[in-house]
């Protein structure tokens, strides 16, 4: 039954600038994966590792899957690299959880890393801008000038200011303070927002997430009782996907895809958004914060702003969102956020986020991790 | 194909193999179909949602790809040089230049002489706005706020030419530090600060020109201008720093480099060296004023694959 299926243990590095190669973050996350499992894992129990990662030329390897699965130490065992740009943390999880309802597997090590500080921003941008589609990509069309294009729409449609997408890079700044695994440390006012580099109008250079380096980890058992007396359950998961050209779009103002994957997810989970406790958005650009709190059915269409000016979304707000400090400030190392977003609400259902631990109590959460730019999106509901 | 243009951004930071900016859009064609399209930097300033033009498939180094070229007339948008220094000698006759081209002319200067105003009277008679804005180039403060007043009032510079200069010529040993240093703040602080000050504007715009003014001095060892030399010669090395700094903005920065030019620093020179001088010059004569404004001009606008570049202008006395 999907709600066996629970997190049993993770791993999680910093994200920002690291020292460590490839290698080096699947061996560590791969280790304590295993050794953070309360009750005790023997290597062999887990039959299948899925590994996330976007581009060889940031992370500078081929056969991922292999090298975890000899990180792993169970020769029986299989391994994989699965991609789906921004989304590939959680696509891993979304195939390890289908590998374990289709009974094919019983526990899978789920890992997802990046390292991208190694190129220059201009080659980032171009390897980025691998996750628009070819006829965008020929004519010049970056991640963040889609993303403008979006916020454009959005801002026409729906009267956005750009006062309103600051708020977003406030709070999630301000969050990251109280997470030492995020990248800045440091709070950002909304005048800073606005007089940042302009990188695609209206996209500031504080509206984006950074370059980063990072590695996340989850161990997925279809047995978690078995490991430890306090799972948290993967109740549902959805998967959708929208036109891959903005322009292509019945409508650019809004992540189609998410509120696809929403709906499957809530339908599994069965729940509904008015349930929601707490989520992890995929604020890569955080002008898109809105469209994601609209696609998840916590605010009507055009109304996701609202959330933010009214404080809803806040740390001490009813439904914090981002906690974490989101992509914006905890970072982006893009094949393992998906799967960092997933730990976020697997220690805050757990009571164990710390000093970033919300005062209220926490049952359901949420993570919407899109890829390109929300022409794939899958969303998970998580909780005890 | 005629479209409108539905939305669109500025590409600042665009990816490999792409260098220099340039929009992108969504333009809606007269079948109610939508493209993705790229659209040149030049016309970044015109830009505007919902704004005609037309759709057409060009041939670029990188491949064919759709562009939007917006249906708007070149005259609409007129361009705006500001010259410092220009009251006088090169920098008057080059505010002149520019209005024949029909540029809106700011002549900046400590003040206006006599002939600074004739030129004021030139261009409005060419039919172009003129203003005169007092600023010591040497003071970032009054350079921002003059650069601020140009902007309020024409929304835009294009080009600025950085002509503002003095010499005080004398042997080293006879040199004050004070000497020195007035030479190095006017003639080569003062072109760090212009430029400092209107890069912004010319990033948001699109792209712009800078043409550097240097000298011959900057090359050939002239005794007496250890100072002045020093500066032309600085203004040389900040030239290709900015070429290279700014070209992905689609900013080109250039210097001249003028000989013996009809002006008060060759005037100030006693006859009879005047005269040596001009036997080594093959054209054997002085230039006018003129002649190096309209390479100025060439640089600001027909100029188009050219930055970095110092251009002597000398009739190949130093060659």
């Amino acid at each position: 039954m999907p709600s066996e299926i629970g997190i049993i243990s993770y791993a999680h590095s910093k994200y920002g600038v690291l020292k460590e190669d490839t290698e080096e973050l699947i061996k560590n996350g791969v280790n304590e994966c295993l050794n953070n499992v309360e009750k005790g894992i023997d290597p062999k129990e887990v039959d299948w590792i899925i590994v996330s990662f976007v581009d060889n030329q940031f992370s500078n390897l081929h056969q991922a899957g292999t090298l975890a699965w000899e990180c792993l130490g169970n020769p029986d065992a299989k391994g994989f690299r699965v991609e789906a740009a921004c989304s590939s943390g959680s696509l891993a999880v979304y195939m390890a959880r289908k590998m374990i309802l289709a009974d094919l597997a019983k526990n899978v090590l789920v890992i997802g890393f990046e390292k991208m500080s190694n190129l220059s921003t201009e080659t980032v941008t171009m390897v980025l801008s691998r996750g628009s589609p070819p006829e965008e990509r020929k004519i010049g069309i970056t991640q963040p000038a889609a993303y403008a294009l979006m916020a454009q729409e959005y801002m026409r449609k729906y009267k956005a200011t750009e006062d309103d997408f600051a708020l977003f890079s406030v709070k999630n700044h301000k969050n990251a303070t109280k997470n030492p695994w995020a990248q800045f440390h440091r709070e950002v006012t909304i005048e800073d927002v606005k007089n940042s580099r302009v990188i695609a109008p209206p996209i500031r250079l504080l509206h984006c997430s950074p370059i980063s380096d990072g590695m996340a980890a989850i161990l997925i058992s279809g047995t978690p009782r078995k490991y430890t007396d306090t799972p948290i359950y993967i109740k549902g998961m959805g998967m959708g996907h929208d036109a891959f050209s903005v322009y292509k779009r019945e409508d650019p103002a809004f992540l189609k895809a998410s509120k696809i994957a929403a709906d499957e997810a809530y339908k599994e989970a069965d729940i509904n958004p008015k349930q929601v406790d707490i989520a992890e958005v995929h604020d890569a650009f955080v002008t898109v914060e809105p469209m994601c709190y609209e696609a998840l059915g916590f605010a009507n269409k055009g109304e996701g702003c609202k959330l933010i000016r009214e404080g809803v979304t806040t740390f001490d707000g009813q439904l914090p969102v981002n906690v974490s400090g989101g992509l914006k400030a905890k970072g982006h190392p893009i094949g393992a956020t998906g799967i960092g977003m997933m730990i976020e609400i697997f220690l805050q259902i757990r009571g164990q986020a710390r000093e970033r631990q919300v005062k209220k109590n926490v049952d359901i959460g949420v993570v919407e991790n899109h890829g390109g730019t929300g022409s794939v999106s899958i969303v998970t509901v998580l909780s005890r | 194909m005629r479209g409108k243009l539905v939305s669109y951004t500025i590409v600042y930071v665009p990816p490999l193999p792409f260098r220099s900016i340039y929009a992108v859009g969504i333009v809606r064609d007269e079948r109610n179909e939508l493209h993705a399209v790229r659209i040149d930097s030049e016309h970044i300033p015109v830009l505007r949602e919902q704004m005609e033009g037309e759709i057409v498939k060009m041939k670029t180094d990188f491949g064919e790809m759709e562009y939007f070229v917006p249906a708007f007339e070149k005259k609409e948008v007129k361009r705006v040089v500001l010259i410092t220094g220009a009251g006088r000698g090169i920098g008057k006759a080059t505010a002149i230049e520019f209005a024949k081209k029909g540029f809106n002319v700011i002549i900046n200067d400590i003040e206006l002489p006599d002939e600074g105003q004739e030129a004021l009277n030139i261009i409005k008679e060419l039919g172009q706005e003129a203003v005169f804005i007092k600023a010591d180039v040497s003071k970032y403060d009054e350079v921002e706020k003059m650069v601020k007043e140009v902007i309020e009032k024409f929304g835009r510079i294009d080009v600025l030419v950085n002509n503002a200069g003095i010499n005080i010529d004398r042997l080293l040993i006879n040199m004050t530090p004070e000497q020195w240093q007035k030479v190095i703040d006017i003639d080569l602080t003062g072109v760090f600060n212009c430029t400092r000050a209107v890069i912004p504007y010319m990033i948001s715009q699109g792209g712009g020109r800078i043409i550097n003014v240097s000298s011959q001095s900057a090359f050939d060892g002239n005794i007496g201008q250890a100072n002045y030399a020093a500066a032309k010669g600085g203004i040389i090395s900040f030239t290709k720093v900015v070429a290279r700094e700014y070209a992905q903005y689609n900013i080109l920065c250039n210097a001249i480099a003028p000989g013996a030019i009809k002006t008060r620093l060759t005037e100030a020179i006693p006859p009879g060296q005047l005269k040596e001088r001009i036997m080594r010059i093959p054209l054997g004569r002085r230039a006018e004023p003129e002649e190096v404004a309209k390479v100025i001009v060439f640089l600001a606008t027909d100029a188009t694959y050219i930055t970095g570049e110092v251009i002597k202008v000398n009739a190949g006395e130093y060659l």
